[in-house]
C-alpha cells in the first residue's frame, strides 16, 4: 500500500507539477501576496492530490488545478484578507458599441511597427490590469495569459460562459481605454480622429 | 454580418472561440469593412500587449520542493491510514492486545487452562470440511461448535520448551459459509495445523506474501513469541498463536469477544 501511495504520488506529480508555475501565477493574482500565494499553491496541490481519482484524464489539468486553487482561496484566504468586496467599477460596454475612432492608437496605421507600439508601455499595463474589478481581471488573465478556453474559464470561475464572454470583452475595452488615455497624456497619441 | 454583429464576435474570433462558419463570415466582413478591421486589430493588439507586458511573478525556488514534500507526507499518511482502516488488521491488533492479556494471565497464574489436544481440533475441523453438508451454515456455528466441544482454550501440549515452530505454509479454506485460514506449522519435522475462522469474507490473503503472516508474530515482554491471527465479529472468534513453549488455538467465547469489540474505537469496528 505504501508502494501504491508512492506510485499515486508520482503519477500526480507527473501530471500536475508541470503547472506549478501557472498555478503560482494564478494564486498570486488572487492573493496579491507572495507568501500567501505559496501557501495557496501548496494547499491547491494537496487538495488536487487527494481528489486526483476524480480528475478525468484528457481534460485540462491546468484548468482543474485553477478551479481547486480558486476554491481553496475562497475557503481559506479570502476571509483572512478581507479585501474590498466586488468593485462596481463602471466598465465600458462590449466592443460592439465602440466606434472606430475609439481605437486610433491600436490601429495598424497609427503605429505601424508593433515592436515600437509594445515598447511604449511598461508597468502601466499591469497597473491598469489591477484596476480591473477582480472578476473581470481573472477572466481576462485566464484567457490571455493562461490560454484557457471560455468553457474552461467558466468552469474555473463557476460562471456561465456568456458571462465569461462579456467579462473578457469589457475588460479588454477597459484596458484599451486606459492605455489610450496614458498614451495621449504622454504625447504618444494624437487626439482621436473625428 | 453587419458591423454590430462583427464587433460582438471580435473577441471570440481572436480567442479562437468561433466555429469555422462564423469565423469565415467574420473574416469576410473585415475584408469589406475597414472600421471593423481596425477594431479587430485593436483587440488583437490589446491582447498581445497584455501577453508581452503582464508581470510574471517569479516562482520562489523552494516552492516545488515544498509542494513535493507535502505530497510525500500526504502519501505516507494515506498509506498509514489505509492500513489503519483495514478491518482485519484492526481486529488483529485488538486481538493481539487481548492475546497479550491472556498470555500474561496464563503465564503468571498457577492454574493451567483447560487444554485440549490441538490434533483433536484439527481432526474435528477436517471432518467437518470433508462433510458435504457442513453443519456450520451460519455465522458463529463453527465457533460455537469449537467452544462447546473444546472449551475456552485448546492447546497442543506435545511441544516442549525451546522447541522451534516454523510456519511452513498456509491456505484458505472454508467451513460451511465461513472462511478460514489454515496455517501449517512444522515442529521438528512434525506437521501441525491450526485454523483461523473468519466471520466475514476472508481478507485478500492471496495478495499477501507468506512473510506478511510473519508480521503477525509478536515478541511479548515476558519473552514469549506469539503468532496471532484474527477473528470474526458476527460469529465466534478464534485466535491462534504459538510461543516458544506452547502452541495454542484459543476460541473466544461470546463474552470475551463482545468485551474486545466493546473496547474498540467505534470508528475501527
Amino acid at each position: 500500500m505504501i508502494r501504491g501511495g508512492k506510485r499515486r504520488q508520482r503519477e500526480f506529480e507527473k501530471v500536475a507539477l508541470p503547472y506549478l508555475e501557472a498555478v503560482y501565477q494564478f494564486a498570486h493574482s488572487l492573493t496579491r501576496d507572495a507568501t500567501a500565494a505559496e501557501d495557496l499553491v501548496q494547499e491547491t496541490f494537496l487538495h488536487g492530490f487527494r481528489s486526483f481519482a476524480r480528475f478525468e484524464p484528457g481534460t485540462n489539468c491546468k484548468a482543474w488545478l485553477f478551479r481547486i486553487c480558486k476554491n481553496c482561496f475562497i475557503d481559506k484566504f479570502r476571509e483572512k484578507r478581507r479585501r474590498p468586496a466586488h468593485q462596481e467599477i463602471a466598465l465600458a460596454e462590449p466592443a460592439a458599441h465602440d466606434s472606430p475612432h475609439d481605437v486610433a492608437m491600436f490601429e495598424r496605421n497609427s503605429i505601424e511597427n508593433e515592436e515600437i507600439f509594445l515598447d511604449l508601455f511598461g508597468d502601466e499595463v499591469n497597473r491598469f490590469v489591477h484596476e480591473l474589478p477582480e472578476d473581470f481581471r481573472q477572466a481576462l488573465l485566464l484567457c490571455d495569459l493562461q490560454a484557457l478556453t471560455y468553457e474552461e474559464i467558466a468552469g474555473v470561475l463557476e460562471i456561465p460562459i456568456g458571462t465569461v464572454r462579456s467579462r473578457i470583452s469589457r475588460a479588454r475595452s477597459f484596458l484599451r481605454e486606459r492605455l489610450e488615455g496614458y498614451a495621449r497624456e504622454y504625447g504618444y497619441l494624437k487626439e482621436p480622429r473625428r | 454580418m453587419n458591423c454590430h454583429e462583427a464587433m460582438m464576435l471580435a473577441h471570440e474570433a481572436l480567442d479562437g472561440e468561433l466555429e469555422s462558419i462564423a469565423l469565415e463570415s467574420f473574416k469576410e466582413h473585415l475584408a469589406d469593412c475597414d472600421a471593423c478591421a481596425r477594431q479587430a486589430e485593436s483587440v488583437r493588439r490589446t491582447k498581445k500587449l497584455l501577453w508581452v507586458k503582464a508581470r510574471r511573478e517569479p516562482v520562489p525556488p523552494q516552492l516545488e520542493r515544498r509542494v513535493r514534500a507535502s505530497l510525500a507526507r500526504e502519501a505516507a499518511q494515506a498509506s498509514k491510514d489505509s492500513w489503519v482502516r483495514a478491518p482485519w488488521l484492526r481486529a488483529a491488533a485488538a486481538l493481539l492486545v487481548a492475546a497479550a492479556v491472556v498470555l500474561f494471565v496464563m503465564h503468571w497464574t498457577s492454574e493451567e487452562p483447560a487444554l485440549v489436544h490441538a490434533e483433536i481440533v484439527h481432526e474435528s475441523l477436517a471432518k467437518a470440511h470433508r462433510t458435504p453438508a457442513s453443519p456450520f451454515k451460519k455465522p458463529g456455528d463453527l465457533g460455537r461448535h469449537l467452544f462447546d466441544n473444546f472449551g475456552r482454550t485448546a492447546c497442543y501440549p506435545g511441544l516442549q520448551q525451546n522447541q522451534d515452530i516454523q510456519l511452513s505454509g498456509w491456505c484458505e479454506e472454508s467451513f460451511g459459509d465461513r472462511n478460514a485460514l489454515h496455517l501449517r506449522y512444522d515442529c521438528k519435522g512434525k506437521a501441525l495445523s491450526c485454523f483461523v475462522i473468519f466471520g466475514d469474507v476472508i481478507p485478500k490473503f492471496d495478495t499477501l506474501e507468506q512473510k506478511a503472516l510473519g508480521s503477525h508474530m509478536k515478541q511479548l515482554p515476558n519473552g514469549k513469541t506469539i503468532c496471532y491471527c484474527t477473528c470474526s465479529r458476527e460469529g465466534r472468534t478464534v485466535l491462534c498463536y504459538h510461543s516458544s513453549k506452547q502452541h495454542f488455538v484459543l476460541v473466544f467465547d461470546r463474552e470475551l469477544e463482545e468485551t474486545v469489540y466493546a473496547n474498540l474505537d467505534p470508528t475501527l469496528r
